[in-house]
């Protein structure tokens, strides 16, 4: 049903604007170059990815910057940065670099139903600052293979149907990330729970690439549930990220981490379900 | 009701004290076709001081001291008409205007030597007649008036696949298109390429950019009024073209000799017949074509009363295999009736329907889903006209709409799926209007008038309350009915002539205008699904104000004119959108919109050639178009994405024998505003794009050149057969339609951007016919 209902959310926009495109196929006059563009330069800024994972009882952090657009994607990692994890508790960590760029920890246990705190010193005196709350993980009832037909020219398409419960106690919101063969799939998918609250879900996920995948290849689901301002910065993540013609005028999407950064904090409660393609 | 007959009333009075005058009054018509001739111009010799245009439906009416006088009607394209006529008591004349000879007839064009662009009293005011467009070079042959008025200054086209239209700054949502009264919410075919006015159903076409009459009300930017033949009813006549990619054909002829006629003209593209050549399944089975069918009829109960009817109904549809559709579509009709109650006292009376469906349907291989949107308005006028004397033309009336909005319904055969469901919308929209045509002095004349509109937001349902972060704090339930929220606006007009010599003048103008249904679209390019919601609580009427003031020169014995235009705007409660705003089947979309307000200042230059072999115009536009919003570009001012700098077009044609005519068109833009990155970086190993300001670049110029050629076969009286070529692009310019940012192809590490332009070299061949 997320697949369907993206699919329904999108379709005004994405599938006309290929529509479009295809408009002017047919006329054979329609033509795509490689153009010469002269883009602000722009002051570096810092890019963070936190993820704290129930599962590993884990907090990993990149920390990078931004480039300017004419230059090659080597994105500089942000060293030396004081980085700080605390909740409520009063349980306070100072992650280790372990790669340029890369912070770590490895933690005791996780705090279910708990802000964590983080901080980020940087070595200019900049501070950044965010809060993510860890949320109970669903229980999975069961993972489908199904196939679709849904594609733009009508192709087979597999996506996975996933089952579970919403806790009716309050305002959920999921994220989906999909391994094929332990390869996580790069498409963001995150949905609320508006239409399903309390109830037993029974969601689609569309599998990228759907040409490659085999029978016997291993597939797994992550339902990953996250808060508001996790959801905030996914959904907006893929509603901008499509270019100047894409859905949305193009802009950063809302970042729960503050002091002027890109990038998110994201506390994970999540639970795995793997099948076999059929 | 009571307010405008109470108006009449007192007007009826006036008259009684006027028992020394005379009233001639009647319609003036063309003597082929028995066609009425809007905006034809009725003077006395004796007093040139004197004169009068005829209304929307031929009338005219004009009231002079007893005498004797020779009456003279023009009209461009046709011989001036005169006749004596002795004034002793009110005379009802219909004049039968011959049009101009063939043999001597160089360009249609021709004919006009008045200097109505001079002497005009409204201001900013574009009119085309279809005679004048016929040879204009255009994509695929389908000549299109919408596309013809975005070459004249001031009306700025939104690109190529779009045939949505920019006045003087203001957003595409804010022109109020009319077909014969009706509101046409999306004129646009085939994702923009075509318009849905098929040139052989329309006899005039008028564009207000500024101080539109009052009987005029509902949108900020301008008004386009579209008006369909009324067909011939003298005889039977059938015409038509057969082009590359559509076909037209129209019937028109008298239902009862001099009492009646109808018309009905019909069009469809056959473009998909194309994609049947295609060895791609996908492409051979997918749907692409349009639709359009104009009716008209009219009938003369008797010599005071005549009753039309006319209705518009097109559909655009398109599929893709077997796995999407969409369609979309139009449906107008107007009931008109014109009763005299007097010589000097005209009433049109329209009731008018109106309706704008789409529907998008998804083969899911589990079940079908289907999107579903309507909006429909039933609107009722009463439009009083007074003649009450030369220099005194006084209009009234009112107007009240009901209009009710189905957003994007959501259904599926699959019951297992539950979607969200979008509430209907209801509104009811009034408006009352006076205003007067005044000739002050024989320099001096003006139009000057007050529009009282109300808009009124009614249940049932449930209606919400936002904080200023968009939330939902509040819920109230109302009953079926019920007033939720009520605006009410003041919008002054006027137009206000100054002739300083024969043939030129000063033209100042102002206007305010009044927006209660928004089109919420979030998107750069606008879709046929693009939603349109009503005020309420939260979004409030959008107003406009804009003063003009313009100097107008005739040389050459008014075959040359020159113009000049310039323009400020304000507006406010303008929308914008918050980043990442979902707009889509979002029941609380309120909440992701942003208001603020908006500028817009230009002038405008537009010199025309009228009459000789070589014929057409040249026009330029400077202009400047911001919004500063709460919320957006750190509350800066910012361009707006119609912001075009520089506008330029060149339009000519030219008769090289009785056979040949030759024309060009060229135009020339700055790039619209847009948003590009500044920089990148990389999230969840993938590269994403880093945005510093709002539209703060810029699309590549625009510019293309259309070349045209008609070879015309046979004319005569009754016959014409003509052959149109046209090369649309004709020296193949890269226009860019977008422009998207990728990984470069040739170097992984690098991001490229890649332009997607359409539409080069497009050429086409059409027959015209007419017998």
């Amino acid at each position: 049903m997320s697949l369907l209902l993206l699919g329904i959310l999108n379709i005004d926009t994405m599938r006309i604007k290929r529509v479009l495109l295809f408009v002017g196929i047919v006329f054979l006059s329609s033509c795509q170059k490689v153009i010469d563009i002269n883009l602000n330069t722009a002051n570096p800024k810092l890019v963070v990815e936190a993820n704290l994972e129930s599962k590993s009882n884990s907090c990993s952090i990149k920390l990078s910057k931004t480039v300017n657009f004419n230059e090659s994607n080597v994105f500089p990692a942000e060293q030396n940065a004081l980085v700080v994890l605390s909740n409520l508790n009063g349980n306070r960590d100072t992650l280790m670099e372990s790669m340029p760029g890369q912070y770590d920890t490895k933690m005791n246990s996780v705090f279910k139903k708990s802000d964590y705190l983080l901080t980020i010193k940087t070595l200019d005196g900049s501070v950044y600052e965010s809060s993510s709350t860890l949320k109970t993980p669903v229980k999975i009832d069961t993972v489908l293979v199904v196939k679709t037909a849904f594609g733009f020219r009508g192709d087979v398409n597999y996506a996975l149907q996933v089952q579970f419960m919403d806790d009716v106690a309050e305002t959920n919101y999921y994220q989906f990330k999909v391994y094929l063969n332990g390869v996580i799939s790069s498409t963001v998918r995150v949905r609320s729970d508006e239409l399903f609250n309390g109830k037993q879900a029974k969601i689609f996920v569309r599998l990228d690439n759907s040409k490659d995948i085999k029978s016997g290849d291993l597939c797994a689901l992550e339902v990953v549930n996250i808060d508001k301002g996790v959801y905030t910065y996914y959904y907006g993540l893929n509603q901008l990220g499509s270019g100047p013609n894409g859905s949305a005028t193009p802009a950063n999407p809302k970042s729960n981490v503050s002091g002027g950064c890109l990038g998110y904090f994201s506390a994970n409660a999540s639970t795995l379900y793997e099948v076999v393609i059929p | 009701m009571r307010l405008s007959i109470l108006a009449v009333l007192i007007l009826m009075r006036f008259e009684v004290f006027a028992q020394e005058k005379f009233t001639v009054s009647g319609h003036v018509k063309d003597s082929q076709s028995g066609e009425e001739m809007i905006g034809a111009i009725i003077s006395i010799k004796e007093d040139k001081s004197i004169h009068a245009m005829a209304n929307s439906y031929g009338f005219f009416s004009l009231t002079v001291p007893t005498g004797e006088y020779v009456l003279v009607v023009k009209y461009i394209g046709y011989q001036p008409f005169e006749q004596k006529i002795r004034l002793n008591q009110n005379i009802a004349l219909d004049i039968l205007l011959e049009a101009t000879k063939f043999e001597t007839e160089e360009v249609i064009v021709t004919g006009k030597k008045d200097s109505e662009n001079v002497t005009g009293t409204q201001v900013g005011v574009q009119k085309l007649q279809i005679n004048e467009i016929s040879k204009i070079p255009v994509i695929f042959g389908e000549k299109d008036i919408l596309k013809t008025l975005q070459l004249l200054p001031g009306i700025k086209s939104a690109g190529d696949g779009n045939s949505g239209f920019y006045v003087r700054g203001s957003n595409s949502d804010g022109n109020l298109i009319l077909l014969d009264e009706a509101v046409v919410y999306n004129a646009s075919h085939l994702l923009g390429f075509f318009s849905t006015f098929n040139s052989d159903a329309i006899k005039d076409v008028t564009l207000y950019k500024n101080a539109m009459p009052a009987n005029y009300g509902g949108r900020t930017a301008s008004v386009l009024d579209v008006k369909m033949k009324e067909g011939n009813n003298q005889k039977f006549g059938l015409s038509g073209g057969i082009g590359l990619i559509a076909s037209r054909l129209s019937v028109e002829g008298p239902m009862v000799k001099d009492k009646g006629s109808f018309l009905i003209s019909g069009r469809r593209t056959y473009a998909d017949v194309f994609l049947k050549l295609s060895k791609d399944s996908t492409i051979n089975k997918s749907i692409l074509y349009f639709y359009d069918v104009n009716l008209k009829a009219n009938y003369k109960l008797g010599p005071k009363d005549r009753i039309f009817v006319s209705s518009y109904l097109g559909s655009d549809k398109l599929g893709l295999g077997t796995t999407f559709g969409i369609d979309w579509g139009n449906t107008t009709a107007t009931v008109r009736w014109n009763h005299q109650f007097s010589p000097k006292l005209f009433l049109n009376t329209s009731t008018i329907y109106s309706k704008y469906t789409y529907n998008i349907k998804l083969n899911t291989g589990t079940g079908d889903i289907n999107v579903k949107s309507i909006i429909d308005n039933y609107n009722l006028k009463e439009d009083f006209t007074y003649f009450y004397n030369p220099k005194n033309t006084f209009s009234f009336g009112l107007q009240t709409t009901y209009h009710q909005i189905t957003p994007g319904q959501i259904s599926s055969s699959d019951t297992s799926l539950v979607f969200r469901v979008l509430q209907k919308k209801y509104a009811l929209e009034n408006a009352f209007y006076a205003s007067n045509e005044m000739k002050v002095s024989s320099r001096l004349s003006a139009i000057y008038g007050l529009r009282l509109s109300t808009f009124s937001l009614l249940g049932g349902g449930d209606f919400y309350t936002y904080n200023t972060k968009g939330e939902v704090t509040n819920t109230t339930t109302y009953a079926n009915g019920a007033f939720i929220k009520t605006y009410v606006n003041w919008e002054p007009r006027l137009s206000v002539n100054y002739s300083l010599t024969e043939t030129s003048s000063i033209k100042l103008g102002y206007a305010r205008n009044a927006q209660n249904l928004h089109l919420i679209s979030n998107s750069t390019t606008s879709y046929p699904t693009d939603l349109w919601i009503p005020s309420s609580k939260n979004v409030k009427t959008e107003i406009s104000n804009q003063v003009s003031i313009g100097y107008f020169k005739n040389f050459a014995e008014n075959n040359l004119e020159f113009s000049t235009e310039t323009y400020y705007k304000t507006m406010s409660n303008v929308i914008d959108y918050k980043d990442a705003a979902n707009t889509r089947a979002n029941d609380k979309v309120e909440g992701e919109l942003l208001f603020g307000i908006g500028r817009a200042y230009g002038i405008e230059f537009l010199l025309k050639k009228k009459t000789g072999k070589l014929t057409g115009w040249v026009g330029y536009t400077l202009s400047k178009t911001e919004k500063q919003i709460e919320g957006i570009n750190n509350n800066q001012w910012y361009n707006a994405r119609q912001d075009k700098t520089h506008d330029i077009s060149v339009v000519g044609m030219y008769d090289l024998s009785k056979k040949w005519t030759l024309s060009a068109t060229w135009v020339y833009n700055t790039g619209f505003a847009v948003t590009f990155p500044s920089g990148k970086y990389m999230m969840n190993n993938e590269v994403k794009f880093y945005y510093t300001e709002r539209n703060g670049y810029r699309m590549p110029a625009y510019h293309r050149l259309d070349i045209g050629a008609t070879y015309t076969m046979k004319k005569s009286a009754t016959r014409e057969s003509s052959l149109n070529f046209s090369l649309y692009n004709a020296y193949g310019r890269e226009n860019a339609y977008s422009i998207t940012f990728s990984e470069s192809e040739t170097d992984p590490t690098k991001t490229d951007a890649v332009q997607t332009s359409l539409f080069r070299y497009v050429p086409s061949i059409t027959w015209n016919f007419k017998y």
